[in-house]
């Protein structure tokens, strides 16, 4: 009986270990393979020996102008929103994503009148990243900042953070997806320098291209640690601030004569 | 069981070959695809199909991490890449989601009632550029036309010409 | 001695279930609002761009800041050795849990993606204080149950001494990443200061309180059990010293900012300017919120009314609530200076003007949703653990408590 029994035990045993050993390598094996198989060499991707900026010249920008504001809604998709139905307009127009927008400021003292377009300032040490918990809002090794969609969980804490209000959230549901700028409802976004489109060439950023298109040339995108690039140059030859130099960001985005 | 198993060795070998059939592989493949739709015409997928099923997931994520978050656009599992190859086709030649019902994402979807939310953000169906950015050899191209003096009228018209061409 | 008996809270069934159902439809409402919110996105709030948190974080807030003052009890019976506290130990740790699992649940589902919690319990930035406060958040949780735990079974007993120093601590640390969240912010001026995280921790106190005696008052007035007088005179100067510390604190905020002229304009705006905003500061915040309870409380002519206590304590829970609508959306409506020394004309992103929020019913819901998700934590608790002392009457003459 005893005997019986040892042998029963024994084939049990054989089995159960046969199957542990089998589960294992099945939750092994796609690990084992996913390895192998694993995406690009990892070697690319942008420097961080290059930091990108816009540098704005607010003598050439225009009143009335918004060429730069339809040329980034174009390339991004924005101007595809549409006002969700029976929503009141005057709600809409404060919910509606935008990502540069124009701004006219007098001086209180002097009475002068500057217009100049108002997007992500890219700082190098952006609030909106410290203050994102999940660390969806991201400075890429270029200097661009912008939002990780995949994994931004919607609280706007970033916008609250956001010293220039550049950030927008996505109020609606998305009818009309674009390539360059995929965006869903329940995320938050902003000005990414049109990384998508300068990742795969161009040599211009939306803005700038409208811009220069309509005949002002008032925006400059490049690279700022480079010395011959037209951004330094044009840095060297006229005095630049960023907005709100006293908060110490070190922002990307420079603007003359204002 | 291993009294069953025992007196029927049988048993236990339809047992394995049930299971190794759980496992996908040795599926055929070409069913799934939607009619119309690029990958039909290809020849096998970015990577072998139990693998890709099992795990493009993961690839996928690895991937857009290293793009959204390095910039690094080389890569070889873009979803865009996934939809532009198998988005169907409808009678009119026009592309149809790739996860609306009975297309490509929903043949194993809907099964496993596993929402894939891709396409909360991302678009179904194959992109056309709306942007005129040009890409690597575009400028390449630009370049040669640069130094040959054409005028700058020129140079754009020809650019914009050789955009749908050189676009990968 | 008369040994302390806890026993679990017995009222008349028909009033009980009475109660629970109507909370729990008190709740359901608020699922549905919640859900309301999340399928059609926030366009259906009145949260815009330029106004991002709105009702529902007014709410939530709240709760999390009265959740970790309503510990208070418990940490003044174990900690500070007050005996006349430590009977009200136990459901004092029963209210924190329930306030902040109901506080937390309408800033959870407020998210723009309540769908991707997992990912922020698994991934974070360690700079932000936000991933430092899920952390001590759930850590709040586990903490004060084991502190319940410790006070509940005798075989643990022993802890409860290390358990109640462990929970005060980590409190004041919660307190402190809730103030925080503002306090750290630049960009907004009604934020950038590190007095707000100081100005939680006694609002905490004060709101904590007061919540604490307005449901013991109540349960006990449901159950027939007696407070003894001497314990409630107790809670009620307590309260009134958090109250006047309250006051202190929002005095020197705006003190300071006064005083600083970059900050002259916002003072303005809340303390004169800004219609809804300064209404709810003076006479919601300070009137009914500080003035008056501290009438009730400090005059010698309610000396002996009880309803006095519950009066005042309920007035600084609604004088809380205007506070932390002002902190939270007064700070946001104050437009961001982004061109000092200049003023804006024209932009199509609102810069420069004051914002406008309306909050919508459905936000609305959701807040009172989630405080009815408190208050059935609390009465489940209550009536499924012995939380509740059978009579909380004044100690006799050589008695402790």
């Amino acid at each position: 009986m005893s005997e019986h029994q040892g042998q029963h035990d024994a084939e049990r045993r054989a089995f159960i270990g046969k199957s542990l050993a089998a589960v294992s390598l099945a939750s092994v094996a796609p690990g084992v393979m996913l390895g192998v198989a694993s995406a690009s060499s990892g070697q690319g991707g942008v420097s961080d020996q290059v930091r990108l900026g816009l540098l704005i010249d607010t003598n050439k920008c225009v009143d009335g102008c918004t060429a730069c504001v339809d040329g980034c809604n174009k390339e991004n998709g924005i101007d595809l929103f549409q006002k969700p139905e029976g929503q009141d307009a005057d709600m809409w127009e404060q919910q509606r994503p935008q990502w540069i927008r124009k701004v006219k400021v007098r001086d209180r003292a002097t009475g002068v009148v500057t217009n100049l377009p108002l997007m992500c300032q890219h700082c190098e040490k952006p609030p909106c990243v410290d203050v994102c918990p999940t660390g969806a809002s991201l400075k890429r090794p270029d200097g661009i900042v912008m939002v990780d969609r995949h994994i931004c969980i919607g609280c706007r804490y970033c916008m609250m953070a956001c010293p220039y209000k550049a950030r927008s959230f996505i109020h609606s549901d998305v009818a009309e997806k674009v390539l360059q700028a995929p965006r869903g409802k329940g995320t938050v976004e902003s000005c990414n320098l049109c990384a998508y489109r300068m990742d795969k060439g161009a040599d211009q950023t939306a803005c700038q291209e409208a811009c220069s298109t309509a005949g002002y040339g008032a925006i400059i995108y490049g690279d700022l640690r480079d010395p011959e690039s037209a951004i330094s140059k044009a840095l060297k030859s006229m005095p630049s601030v960023e907005l709100r130099p006293d908060l110490d960001l070190n922002n990307g985005v420079r603007y003359t004569r204002i | 069981m291993a009294n069953t198993t025992n007196r029927f060795p049988v048993v236990r070998f339809i047992l394995g070959l049930l299971l190794l059939l759980a496992t996908g592989l040795g599926v055929a493949a070409s069913d799934r695809l939607a009619p119309g739709s690029q990958a039909q015409q290809e020849e096998a997928c970015v990577a072998p199909v139990p693998e890709i099923r099992r795990n493009h997931m993961n690839l996928l994520k690895h991937d857009r991490d290293l793009t959204v978050r390095k910039g690094d656009r080389d890569i070889k599992f873009s979803l865009s890449s996934c939809v532009a190859c198998h988005a169907g086709k409808d009678s009119k030649g026009e592309a149809i989601p790739v996860n609306a019902p009975g297309q490509f994402c929903a043949t194993c979807h809907q099964k496993l009632a596993v929402q894939p939310t891709c396409f909360q953000c991302h678009s179904a169906v194959p992109g056309k550029q709306q942007s005129a950015a040009l890409n690597a050899k575009g400028r390449a191209l630009l370049g040669r036309m640069r130094s040959l003096s054409a005028s700058p009228e020129q140079i754009q018209e020809l650019a914009q010409a050789h955009l749908g061409v050189l676009e990968k | 001695m008369k040994k302390l008996h806890y026993r679990e809270l017995w009222c008349s069934s028909p009033r009980y279930w009475a109660g629970l159902a109507l909370l729990v439809v008190i709740i359901g409402i608020g699922m549905g609002a919640a859900w309301y919110m999340e399928h059609n996105g926030h366009f259906v709030t009145g949260m815009t761009n330029q106004v991002v948190w709105g009702l529902p974080h007014v709410f939530a807030i709240f709760l999390i800041v009265a959740a970790s003052g309503a510990l208070n009890v418990a940490s003044i019976g174990s900690v500070f050795g007050g005996p006349l506290y430590k009977p009200l130990g136990r459901y004092s740790a029963l209210l924190a849990i329930a306030l902040l699992a109901g506080g937390l649940s309408v800033l959870v589902l407020d998210l723009g993606r309540p769908d991707r919690l997992i990912v922020a319990m698994t991934t974070y930035n360690f700079k932000s204080i936000f991933a430092w406060n899920v952390f001590l958040y759930t850590g709040f949780f586990v903490i004060v149950l084991a502190y319940l735990w410790t006070m509940m079974d005798r075989t643990v007993n022993r802890y409860y001494k290390l358990a109640g120093y462990v929970a005060f601590f980590w409190r004041l640390a919660l307190t402190t990443g809730t103030g925080s969240i503002f306090g750290f912010l630049v960009a907004r001026q009604a934020y950038d200061a590190a007095l707000m995280a100081p100005m939680f921790i006694i609002m905490s106190f004060s709101f904590g309180l007061a919540f604490f005696i307005v449901t013991l008052m109540s349960a006990y007035w449901w159950a027939d059990r007696t407070i003894g007088d001497l314990r409630l005179s107790r809670l009620k100067h307590l309260l009134g010293v958090f109250v006047g510390a309250v006051m202190y604190f929002v005095a020197v905020y705006h003190l300071t900012n006064l005083y600083v002229a970059e900050n002259t304009e916002l003072e303005l705006f809340i303390l004169s300017d800004g219609g809804v905003y300064t209404l709810m500061f003076w006479l919601g915040q300070v009137v009914i919120g500080g003035m008056v309870p501290l009438f009730l409380i400090y005059s010698p002519a309610f000396d002996n009314s009880r309803m006095a206590i519950f009066a005042a304590s309920l007035l600084v829970l609604v004088g809380g609530f205007f506070q932390v609508y002002v902190i939270v959306i007064g700070g946001q409506a104050f437009p961001m200076s982004l061109f000092p020394g200049k003023e804006v004309l024209e932009s199509s992103f609102f810069d420069g003007v004051v914002n406008s929020y309306m909050p919508t019913t459905a936000e609305g819901l959701l807040g009172i949703g989630g405080v009815a998700i408190a208050m059935t934590l609390v009465a489940v608790g209550a009536r499924m653990l012995k939380v509740l002392p059978d009579s909380l009457d004044d100690p006799q003459e050589g008695e402790c408590a």
